[in-house]
């Protein structure tokens, strides 16, 4: 025992079980003794549990935002390897300048308070429809939350053919109610809001699902009380119940913003290619078709590092809220 | 529950029972709105599924001479369209599972393993305030901030020499993308997996692991006594959840594999490309594919709703 | 008890990473894995199916050839291609790979992956031209080739010209397409009573235009504009036939006249803002040819790939059915695009693709791939007699051409780069509403040096 534990202090090797540990702790000898007294008892222990996957996460993305941020600086373009010599914020400069990313982050942030704001309100309708106590609420949920199931590479399919100009549902739809056709993909002012209607039906069960959870947390005196008070339904749910609902609100805009940063597989699926309709390029298509068609790599990675940011802008705060909060 | 009624359409009713008859029917016309609405929604959100079904069973002819959302009629039904589609999407299929299925499988357990290590153990919180703060954030990271170096990255490892043995074997060596791609969809979905049995452990009774623990079991002991084996429910809801992801996902593919030409294409990426040529849009083409693409998470989310709910909800 | 747990949870661990690594060999034992790895390494002598031979000696690996052909005319081009020449080399070893999906995208994306990754192939389709500069420091030499074959002499001048690129040979021309072709359907434009052939100027095509609006249902021009680039063609076109050769060359050479620019994009903008179908911006060029075909269009601007899916419709022909003009204005001229086989330097193969690059550039490969294709040879000496009378009398124009402009959209007039900021310009510019003087300034901003 005591030969086995020698070796574990000298190689440093936290591979070993409780009972060396506290020994160890007792004797106050070595490195892993110092490291559990500063950061507590199990530290060294339960690290490799925890360390591997940290150093995995910690290598693939946050090594990788550092070297991307590296590779913005650079002038790296077409084939070979970055030259990290010479560091600027050319390529910054360059965005900035370039309309094609102006209209792109403009086009990325309705998108994401669009597609945010539409999605939260009718999961909102849908989770206090549901919660009604409806018989078959289990059916009804189920298919509201389908299409999340769904890759954006199929519903990006459904969508194309939803809104296919002679023969999509929609416009035959509208022609039937006398209205003229749209071509909802090929009008640039129309495309971007035929994406947000899209992506709500592929994420609106979402919402739902996490309102729904939220509205069910709320005790039912809350209701009583409204009721006693004489307050009408509609104000009932405005005054009492949706203020309630803060925290749901929250935590389910930060994951559809997320996703609306996704996008990129719709757009991609939507026309098979790396440009989008025109109308609705956003920062995440503009970032790969700079890399992947063009080859200007060092562009499209401060592209990326400013998309990072503008996700960063939401999650930040959010992340903050949540330890503030006692969640973390 | 308790006696304590909610606002809903049942406790109003059973409030209603001493109330004049008007009350009520007037409360069973609120009744039948509230579901033709239900139903109306229902519609909604069946209409595009629907519409991609029936037009993936008829002709050429049929998709632009027959109403989007009317079953196929005799003279224009047809199951070539499937056929098609299932030729060129059967290899996808199976690629998609060599890398969908183990890298759910790594991504889960090492997701455990992380979480339990900071949850379930004794040390700081100071301490493990930021690491967690790191997984959390891992979790909104989008992958456009990441996709350079990754190909980078994925270029200076030989990987491909490595693996020379494979391909040694007369297995492509397209397949160094899928391999690629099992390492990279692992180290991206951590977060979100950590995340997920983070909260899980988080309410597990400490009672018994403390125990454990003064007994003098070791955290492995106790990961492997204890915490596994009342892990299930929750490895249910992560290998669900990780699994429609990572099968879901196009941009990984794009820049690792890159070509739906590839051996080793997976589904999404065929499916991307699939029914659009110089020769047309092939829309039955594409609905036809797009179902079978959809059909694996399908069957998960059919079989596992629930399970996929608690997923997402989390 | 300590000792028991640890090895089970590394047994297990070894499972999972030999599951992650492994593909295909579940039988082998889990330690076995990284010894199999080492020894299936060095003593290869099963090199047969596996690709992506990187680095390796030349004699053993196979002729490696992407191309983007995958559908329709180009496929059959292709096979038509492999035949010509597994006949000519029959015991070469060979590797035809179609790289297909996003037009030429996906095989640009590859082709850049693997050049980037020192992997490169023994040769790949691509134009050549100014589109030579993105592939900067990664393309050899195919000098002895060109020389050997004589190739200076059969071809011509323009084709000398741009497959050279920093003093060599960077590539071997297979076909060429026209640009500057206006195709129509013959009863809708006889019903209008129109001549195409009085057409010889672009506001004559115009008049041409208003008169089928007016006495006919049809559409007067199709267009499919769901991809910028059938715009910016369309422009090319109009620029060649309305302001003339020099403005045009002066355009891609970098130093544009404002003026002709702007007139060209007015003709643009008029054709566009009153005379096409109402569906442009969501179809693609297929559907747009398809109006031509079913006679719901009059007129149609294309490269002479659009010719090749009339002659596959049925009870549809040429001169019966459908007819082609030069595009007003550019008569006596016929606009270049070359689909062309560039070399790789670092090459995995270099003899055998000697040899293929040869080939390419033979009347046998030529006559082969073109005549499925829908393009003629680059070469001025080839008998034409298996090519239908269209592509006949298109050969013919190509070698009596006075000029023969490089195009703009097709890789040979500007590099990709700048041929990228141009469909941006027509992007956000000119995809309705058509802003001519926004579009005027992108387009001058774009190309000046």
């Amino acid at each position: 025992m005591a030969s086995h534990n020698d070796d574990t202090e000298e190689s440093g090797d936290a591979v070993t079980d409780g009972g060396v540990v506290e020994e160890q702790q007792q004797t106050g000898f070595g490195p892993i003794t110092k490291l559990n007294e500063r950061f507590g008892s199990d530290f060294v222990e339960s690290s490799q549990f925890w360390l591997p996957p940290f150093l995995l996460v910690g290598l693939f993305v946050y090594g990788a935002i550092i070297w991307n941020v590296m590779i913005s600086l650079t002038d790296f373009q077409g084939f070979g390897t970055p030259d990290y010599s010479d560091l600027d914020l050319e390529m910054y400069a360059r965005a900035l300048s370039d309309s094609g990313f102006v209209d792109a982050a403009v086009n990325t942030f309705v998108l994401l308070i669009g597609f945010t704001l539409v999605t939260l309100a009718i999961g909102l309708g849908l989770a206090i429809l549901i919660d009604r106590n409806i018989r078959f609420e289990n059916t009804f949920r189920t298919i509201y939350l389908l299409p999340m199931s769904l890759s954006f590479v199929v519903t990006a399919q459904f969508w194309a053919w939803m809104y296919n100009f002679n023969n999509g549902v929609i416009n035959i739809v509208l022609t039937s109610v006398g209205l003229d056709r749209v071509d909802w993909i090929g009008s640039p002012n129309i495309v971007l809001w035929a994406v947000v209607f899209a992506l709500m039906w592929q994420f609106a069960g979402y919402a739902m699902v996490v309102y729904l959870a939220g509205l069910r947390a709320i005790p039912d005196e809350h209701y009583e009380a409204a009721k006693v008070d004489g307050a009408s339904t509609l104000r009932m749910y405005w005054r009492v119940i949706i203020p309630q609902l803060k925290g749901s609100t929250i935590s389910a805009s930060v994951v559809l913003m997320v996703f609306a940063l996704k996008a990129f597989d719709f757009l991609y699926s939507l026309v098979g290619g790396y440009r989008p309709p025109n109308g609705a390029d956003i920062l995440a298509t503009k970032m790969v078709r700079e890399a992947y068609a063009n080859l200007n790599w060092a562009y499209s990675s401060a592209i990326a590092i400013m998309l990072f940011l503008m996700a960063l802008s939401i999650v930040g705060p959010y992340l903050y809220y949540q330890y503030k909060e006692g969640h973390l | 529950m308790s006696d304590e009624t909610r606002t809903d359409g049942g406790a109003v009713s059973a409030a209603g029972s001493d109330q004049p008859a008007g009350l009520l029917a007037e409360i069973d016309a609120y009744r039948v709105a509230l579901y033709l609405g239900l139903l109306a929604i229902l519609a909604f959100f069946l209409i595009p599924i629907e519409s991609g079904l029936v037009t993936s069973f008829k002709t050429s002819t049929g998709v632009s001479g027959t109403l989007p959302f009317a079953p196929p009629t005799p003279e224009v039904f047809t199951l070539a369209k499937w056929q098609t589609a299932f030729d060129a999407l059967a290899r996808g299929l199976v690629n998609s599972a060599l890398y969908a299925v183990p890298a759910t499988v790594i991504s889960a357990l090492l997701g455990s393993f992380a979480a339990y290590g900071i949850t379930q153990s004794n040390w700081k919180p100071k301490y493990k305030a930021p690491i967690l703060a790191l997984f959390v954030a891992g979790i909104f990271i989008p992958y456009q901030a990441v996709l350079v170096p990754l190909s980078q990255f994925w270029s200076m490892v030989p990987l491909q020499e490595a693996l020379g043995f494979v391909w040694a074997l007369g297995i492509s060596s397209d397949y160094t993308g899928v391999v690629e791609l099992i390492v990279t969809h692992v180290a991206y979905g951590l977060p979100i997996c950590t995340v997920l049995f983070r909260s899980y452990y988080k309410n597990m009774s400490e009672e018994m692991i403390e125990a454990a623990r003064l007994d003098g079991a070791s955290i492995r002991r106790v990961y492997r006594r204890i915490v596994l084996p009342l892990s299930g429910p929750m490895f249910a809801v992560v290998l669900i959840y990780q699994f429609t992801q990572i099968w879901n996902d196009l941009l990984f593919t794009l820049v690792l594999v890159q070509t739906e030409s590839s051996t080793a294409a997976p589904i999404v990426l065929i499916l991307a490309g699939l029914g659009q040529s110089l020769e047309g849009q092939d829309f039955a083409l594409r609905m036809a594919g797009a179902f079978i693409a959809a059909l694996p998470t399908l069957a998960v989310y059919i079989m596992f709703g629930e399970e996929f709910a608690e997923g997402v909800a989390t | 008890m300590t000792d028991d747990s640890d090895r089970l949870s590394r047994r297990r661990f070894v499972e999972a990473t030999g599951a992650a690594t492994l593909i295909g060999l579940a039988g082998c034992s889990g330690d076995g894995g990284g010894d199999g790895g080492d020894g299936g390494d060095g003593g290869s002598e099963n090199t047969d199916g596996s690709d992506g031979s990187d680095g390796g000696d030349s004699s053993g690996d196979p002729l490696e050839v992407l191309h983007g052909w995958t559908g329709g005319d180009g496929a059959a081009a292709a096979e038509a291609l492999v035949e010509a020449f597994e006949e000519e080399y029959p015991d070469m070893e060979h590797e035809f790979n179609p790289i297909g999906g996003g037009g030429n995208q996906n095989l640009d994306a590859v082709v850049a992956n693997r050049l980037q990754n020192n992997n490169p192939p023994s040769s790949f389709a691509n134009w050549p031209g100014k589109n030579l500069q993105r592939y900067e420091g990664v393309l050899g030499e195919a000098d002895s080739v060109w020389e050997e074959e004589g190739f200076e002499d059969v071809m011509v001048q323009e084709a000398v010209d741009l497959h050279q690129y920093n003093g060599a040979f960077r590539a071997v021309p297979l076909g060429s397409h026209r640009l500057n072709c206006l195709f129509y359907n013959t009863s809708v434009v006889e019903e209008a009573g129109v001549d195409p052939d009085s057409l010889t100027s672009v506001s004559a095509l115009i008049d041409a235009l208003e008169t089928v609006a007016t006495e006919t249902d049809a559409v007067p021009m199709t267009h499919g504009m769901s991809g910028t680039w059938t715009t910016t063609q369309l422009w090319a076109s109009t620029m060649l036939g309305k302001e003339g050769y020099d403005p045009y060359m002066n355009f891609i050479e970098g130093s544009p006249d404002e003026a002709a620019v702007q007139s060209a994009f007015e003709s643009v903008a008029e054709i566009l803002e009153n005379y096409i179908n109402d569906d442009a911006s969501s179809i693609g060029l297929t559907e747009s040819n398809q109006n031509i075909i079913e006679g719901n269009a009059a007129f149609i601007h294309q490269g002479n790939w659009a010719a090749g899916a009339f002659r596959n419709a049925e009870d549809f022909e040429y001169d019966e059915d459908w007819g082609f003009k030069t595009y007003p204005g550019s008569e006596g001229m016929y606009m270049l695009h070359f689909d062309s086989f560039l070399y790789p330097s670092n090459n995995p193969t270099p003899e055998k693709t000697d040899t293929f690059m040869a080939f390419a550039g033979s009347e046998a490969a030529q006559v082969a791939f073109n005549q499925y294709k829908g393009s003629i040879p680059t070469r001025t000496d080839v008998d034409m007699s298996a090519f239908g009378p269209y592509l006949q009398e298109t050969q013919e124009d190509f070698a009596n051409a006075e000029e023969r402009p490089p195009n703009l959209q097709h890789g040979l007039g500007v590099d990709s780069e700048t041929m990228s900021t141009l469909n941006d310009v027509i992007s956000s510019e000119f995809s309705g509403p058509y802003n001519v003087e926004a579009a005027t300034s992108g387009f001058i901003d774009a190309v000046s040096n």
